[in-house]
């Protein structure tokens, strides 16, 4: 994997690290999951528990929240 | 508001143009996030009582306590300034980082249980979960006393 294509350099000359971006990632990811659950409507149950889709729907906001908010906080 | 980058964070905190109006946002995302939580623990899954559950509510409230203490001792404890600005706005930012690190390790985790039991079933904590949490704990704080040094070095 090419590291370079991950990295950038602000006006101050801090190079962005990789691991900013994976950050972003990691929650788009979860929001993305959360939405197609939504969609899909995927039941889930944990230890006899059916998990409501108001869960989702939290765990959505959160996680694209982040996201964007990490995204915005990652340039310059 | 910073929810990543703590390079930022400390020098704004060292310099001191975090100003109280400043602390608003990371208490509001504090208290939003207790209330969460409190909310969705009477959607939880019931768990099987065993003594590792006490033991890991122990653990957690004892070493939150605890490392609470760590921090306002980095922080110069008595000559410290500005304890609760730093804690709640380093914390948060502490939390956001430890969470890219915990969401694929709960998916691993999730992934685990679903092989391993009956979604019908209650999950037992064992003795696995509360040596993970100890660390998980160990570590965070570790981190917290760190950054509190950091600050209040200058």
């Amino acid at each position: 994997m090419d590291i370079q294509a991950f990295t950038s350099t602000s006006q101050k000359g801090e190079e962005m690290k990789p691991f900013t971006t994976i950050a972003v990632i990691v929650f788009a990811f979860v929001a993305l999951v959360q939405a197609l659950r939504l969609l899909m409507a995927w039941p889930v149950s944990v230890g006899g528990v059916d998990i409501p889709m108001w869960v989702s729907v939290v765990a959505l906001v959160v996680a694209l929240a982040l996201s964007v908010m990490l995204w915005r906080e990652r340039r310059p | 508001m910073y929810i990543w980058r703590i390079d930022r964070l400390k020098t704004d905190l060292r310099s001191g143009s975090f100003a109280d109006r400043d602390v608003l946002p990371y208490v509001i995302a504090w208290v939003a996030l207790v209330t969460a939580l409190a909310e969705m623990a009477a959607y939880a899954p019931y768990e099987a009582i065993n003594v590792w559950t006490y033991s890991l509510s122990a653990l957690m409230i004892g070493s939150s306590i605890i490392g609470t203490l760590v921090a306002y001792r980095a922080n110069g404890r008595t000559a410290g300034v500005h304890f609760a600005n730093r804690f709640l706005s380093l914390g948060f930012v502490l939390t956001v980082r430890f969470l890219v690190f915990l969401i694929p390790a709960m998916a691993v985790l999730v992934a685990y249980w679903a092989m391993n039991f009956d979604a019908e079933e209650p999950i037992p904590v064992t003795f696995v979960d509360v040596a993970l949490s100890a660390l998980l704990q160990v570590v965070f704080y570790w981190r917290l006393a760190k950054h509190f040094r950091d600050v209040a070095a200058t």
